[in-house]
C-alpha cells in the first residue's frame, strides 16, 4: 500500500478535489472533419481521447454485411506513450483491449438504433493518447460525442464515470492513483435517467455500499452528459450562425 | 483517392505540361499549409500534433529513458503506428525502417548531446501516430518529429559527469529541465511527373505520378537516405536520371526555409 | 505446366486437362553462365542460373563472389494467376524478401526493400498486359556472408549491414529480372542495377532511365560519379543477363 494519503481527514483528494467533484472536463466536436464521418476529442482529467466514427458505409466484405441492422466496429487503439511509463509491446489484439472493444460494442448496440442503418457498417476508431485512470468512462463519452457529430440515432446520450469506494466513502471519477488504491465502479448511464447501460466492477465491493455509490456515479455520469450537452449546443449554434453568415 | 481514367488523364496532362498546373494552384516547390501544435502530452517530453490541409493528421509523442550507452549504441529509436494498418504492413514497415535510418545516430543525429555521464546516456523513443493520411505520410511525420524533438525538454542532471569509477546511477533535478538540442533530420517527397517535379505531392496528384523521390536534409545539406518510391502502382515509370538532380537542387532551394517556417514556431 | 485451379469447377472426374503436344515434354534445362567481369576493379564473380525450380513459373539464382563477400540468393515467380475479388485493369506485383539460414537482416529493414522493389519492378512489367492477375515474386536470401569481417567487432559489424543490404540489392534486381524473363512475363526492358558507396540506382534503357535510386549513406557530393559507376556495373549485368538468357533458348 502506498504512502500517499489518498483521502485526507479534511475531505481532500490527491489533487484537491473533494469527493463528489468530476475532473476538468472538456471535450470538442467536429475534430476530424476530413478524417471521418464524426469526430470527438476529449479530456477527462489527464485522459485524451481522440474518437472518430466511419459510417454508416457500406461494408468492405459482403459477409460483414446485416439486411436487418448495421454492424457496430469497435476498436481502442491505446498508445504506447498513453501512460507515464512507455510500454514497450503495442497493446493492440491485448486481452484487456479486445474486452473493453467487446464491451463497448455491446453497450452501444443497444443505445444506437442499428435497425434504420441496415447493410452498413459503423467504424468507430479511437485512440487513446494519455489515460489516467477511468478510461472506460472517457471512452462511453467520446463515442457519444463521436456518433452525435457523425449524424447517428441514438436513443440518449450516454454518460460514462468511475466512481470508487475508500473504506466508506465513495470517490466520484477517479484517477489513476486512486484506481490503484481502491476499488472501483464504472458506469455508463442512459442521458438524465437512472438506467444503467454499463456497470463495471472488477473488484470487490461490498454489497451494502453500492447502493451509495451507484448513487454518486449517476448523478456524476448526469453532470457529464449535462455538460457534453452544453458543448454540443454550443458547437451547433456556431455552425448555424457560420451557415447563416454564408 | 481513385480518380477515373479520364480524370487521371487530365491531371497527368495538366501536371506534366510546363511550367505544370497543379489542381490546386501551387508553384511546383509550394508546399500546402501545415499546422502544428507542439507540448500538449504532460507525460511525454515533448509532443506535437500536425495537421495538413487535405486532414492528414499525425501525432509524435516523445519520451526518453537513461541507459546504459555501452549496452544500447542505438540511442534514438522511432515506432510508427498508422491507423486501420497492422503493425506488420508493409508501409507501417517501410516507413519505421525508413525513419529509422534518418535518424540513425552517426549520420542523422548527434548522438552525443544525449549522452549524460561516462556511462549512461538518454534513449529517445520516437512514437509516431499517423491518425489519417491521404498521400504518402513520410514527410508529415518527419516534420512532426522535427517539431516535437525541438520542443522537447529532459530532466536536467545534477550528478557527476565522471561515473566510470562511482558506481552510482545519474541523479537529475526536481524541475529544472533542460531543452534537447539535437537538430533532426527532415524529409522531403516530390513527385515526378513527365518532366515536372512537384514538392509535397497531394494524394490526387500522387495518384497520377510517374515516381516520387524521398530527400533527406539535414544541418544544412542533403544527406541519405535518398530513395526513390513508387507513389502509387498503376502509373509507376522510369525517369531521365537529370530528374533525380533537379530534385536534388529543388530541395536544396527550399530545404532552408522549410526549417526556418518550422523553426519559427 | 498443367497446375490446376482449384477455384474453378474442374467438370467430370473422369476429365483430363488439356494438353498441347509441343509444351508436354519441354522442361527447361538447367543453363548457367559463369562470367569473370573483364574490369578487374571490384573483382566480382557472378553466376546466373534460371529456370531450376518447376513448380513455379520462373526462377533464377544469381551467386555473386568477390574478394571479400559471397552472396547467393534464389527468387521465384508464381504467375500470372487470377486473383480473387473485383475486377483489376492491370496486374498487381507483390515481392517478399527472406532471410536465409543466417538472420542477417531485421524484418523492418527486408520490407523496405521489397516495397522498393516493388516500384521498380511495377514500372518495368508491362502490368497492363495482365488485367485481373497477381505475380508473386519471392526472394530467398539464401547465403550472404563477409569473408573477411571480424564478427567479435559488434561495432562495424552493425554499422555494415545497413551498406550490406544496399549491396544486397543490384543481386535482388538480377535475379527478380531474370525469373520474370524466365517465366515469360512481358517487360518494358530488362531492369539492372549497380552499387557505389552504399548508393544503389537501377535503370532500364541502356542506362538512359532511372527506374530505382537507393542511397543510405554519405550525402549528395559523390553522386555523379556514384550514378556513373551504377551504370557500367549495370551494363555490366545486364550483358551477363543477356547470355544467360540466350543460352537457355538454344
Amino acid at each position: 500500500m502506498s504512502r500517499l494519503e489518498i483521502y485526507s481527514p479534511e475531505g481532500l483528494r490527491l489533487d484537491g478535489r473533494r469527493w463528489n467533484e468530476l475532473r476538468r472536463f472538456e471535450s470538442s466536436i467536429n475534430t476530424h472533419p476530413h478524417a471521418a464521418d464524426g469526430s470527438s476529442y476529449m479530456e477527462q482529467g489527464n485522459n485524451k481521447i481522440i474518437t472518430l466514427v466511419k459510417g454508416p458505409k457500406e461494408p468492405r466484405l459482403k459477409s460483414q454485411m446485416d439486411t436487418s441492422k448495421a454492424l457496430l466496429n469497435v476498436s481502442v487503439n491505446i498508445t504506447k506513450f498513453s501512460k507515464f511509463e512507455r510500454s514497450k509491446s503495442s497493446h493492440k489484439n491485448e486481452r484487456r483491449v479486445l474486452e473493453i472493444q467487446t464491451s463497448l460494442v455491446r453497450m452501444f448496440e443497444k443505445n444506437v438504433m442499428l435497425n434504420i442503418y441496415p447493410r452498413t457498417v459503423i467504424d468507430i476508431e479511437i485512440h487513446v493518447l494519455e489515460q489516467d485512470g477511468g478510461i472506460m468512462g472517457s471512452l462511453i463519452n467520446g463515442i457519444t460525442l463521436a456518433l452525435i457529430d457523425a449524424g447517428i440515432s441514438m436513443f440518449d446520450y450516454i454518460s460514462g464515470i468511475s466512481v470508487g469506494l475508500y473504506d466508506t466513502t465513495p470517490l466520484l471519477d477517479t484517477n489513476s492513483l486512486e484506481e490503484n488504491a481502491m476499488s472501483t465502479v464504472t458506469l455508463g448511464v442512459v442521458g438524465k435517467s437512472e438506467k444503467l447501460s454499463l456497470l463495471l466492477v472488477e473488484d470487490k465491493i461490498p454489497l451494502d455500499r453500492l447502493e451509495n455509490v451507484l448513487a454518486i456515479g449517476i448523478a456524476g455520469a448526469h453532470r457529464v452528459r449535462d455538460l457534453m450537452d452544453e458543448e454540443l449546443r454550443k458547437h451547433a449554434q456556431k455552425r448555424v450562425s457560420n451557415a447563416s453568415v454564408r | 483517392m481513385s480518380l477515373s481514367v479520364a480524370e487521371k488523364s487530365y491531371l497527368y496532362d495538366s501536371l506534366a505540361s510546363t511550367p505544370s498546373i497543379r489542381p490546386d494552384g501551387r508553384l511546383p516547390h509550394q508546399f500546402r499549409p501545415i499546422e502544428i501544435f507542439t507540448d500538449f502530452l504532460p507525460s511525454s517530453n515533448g509532443s506535437s500534433r500536425i495537421i495538413a490541409s487535405d486532414g492528414s493528421e499525425c501525432i509524435v509523442s516523445i519520451k526518453s529513458k537513461v541507459v546504459d550507452h555501452h549496452v544500447e549504441n542505438e540511442l534514438l529509436q522511432v515506432d510508427v503506428d498508422i491507423a486501420g494498418q497492422r503493425d506488420d504492413a508493409l508501409v507501417v514497415e517501410t516507413i519505421t525502417s525508413l525513419l529509422n535510418k534518418v535518424l540513425k545516430s552517426g549520420s542523422g543525429v548527434d548522438s552525443s548531446m544525449l549522452q549524460l555521464t561516462k556511462k549512461y546516456s538518454f534513449k529517445i523513443f520516437v512514437d509516431v501516430l499517423v491518425i489519417s493520411s491521404h498521400s504518402h505520410p513520410v514527410s508529415l511525420i518527419s516534420f512532426a518529429i522535427y517539431s516535437a524533438l525541438n520542443s522537447t525538454y529532459l530532466p536536467k542532471l545534477i550528478s557527476a559527469f565522471d561515473d566510470l569509477e562511482v558506481e552510482e546511477l545519474p541523479t537529475f533535478h526536481d524541475y529544472d529541465m533542460v531543452k534537447l538540442d539535437i537538430n533532426p533530420p527532415l524529409v522531403f517527397i516530390l513527385a515526378v511527373v513527365g518532366n515536372n517535379m512537384l514538392l509535397d505531392p497531394a494524394a490526387n496528384e500522387s495518384e497520377v505520378a510517374n515516381n516520387g523521390l524521398i530527400i533527406s536534409w539535414s544541418n544544412g545539406k542533403i544527406t541519405s537516405p535518398i530513395r526513390s518510391v513508387a507513389l502509387n502502382d498503376s502509373n509507376v515509370k522510369s525517369f531521365k536520371p537529370h530528374l533525380l538532380k533537379q530534385g536534388l537542387a529543388m530541395v536544396e532551394k527550399y530545404a532552408p526555409d522549410v526549417v526556418r517556417s518550422l523553426e519559427n514556431l | 505446366m498443367n497446375v490446376q485451379d482449384r477455384r474453378r469447377l474442374l467438370g467430370p472426374g473422369a476429365a483430363k486437362p488439356m494438353a498441347f503436344s509441343n509444351t508436354t515434354t519441354h522442361v527447361p534445362e538447367k543453363k548457367s553462365t559463369d562470367l569473370t567481369p573483364k574490369g578487374n576493379e571490384s573483382e566480382q564473380e557472378l553466376s546466373l542460373h534460371t529456370g531450376f525450380i518447376e513448380n513455379c513459373n520462373g526462377s533464377a539464382l544469381v551467386e555473386a563472389r568477390s574478394l571479400g563477400h559471397q552472396t547467393s540468393l534464389i527468387s521465384a515467380v508464381y504467375g500470372p494467376r487470377s486473383i480473387r475479388g473485383s475486377f483489376t485493369s492491370q496486374g498487381t506485383i507483390s515481392i517478399q524478401l527472406k532471410n536465409g539460414l543466417l538472420e542477417k537482416y531485421n524484418t523492418n529493414e527486408l520490407k523496405e526493400v521489397s516495397s522498393f522493389l516493388m516500384g521498380i519492378f511495377n514500372s518495368v512489367v508491362n502490368l497492363s498486359r495482365y488485367p485481373k492477375s497477381g505475380i508473386d515474386i519471392f526472394v530467398y536470401l539464401t547465403y550472404d556472408k563477409d569473408l573477411t569481417n571480424n564478427p567479435q567487432d559488434d561495432d562495424s559489424q552493425s554499422k555494415m549491414t545497413s551498406s550490406q543490404i544496399s549491396s544486397l540489392i543490384p543481386h535482388c534486381i538480377t535475379s527478380i529480372t531474370l525469373a520474370l524473363a524466365d517465366a515469360g512475363i512481358e517487360l518494358v526492358d530488362m531492369a539492372g542495377a549497380g552499387e557505389a558507396n552504399g548508393t544503389v540506382v537501377s535503370f532500364i534503357k541502356n542506362g538512359e532511365e532511372i527506374v530505382g535510386f537507393w542511397k543510405d549513406d554519405g550525402d549528395d557530393e559523390d553522386l555523379l560519379e556514384c550514378l556513373d559507376r551504377c551504370k557500367e556495373q549495370y551494363n555490366r549485368y545486364r550483358d551477363l543477363m543477356i547470355s544467360c538468357l540466350m543460352n537457355q533458348e538454344t
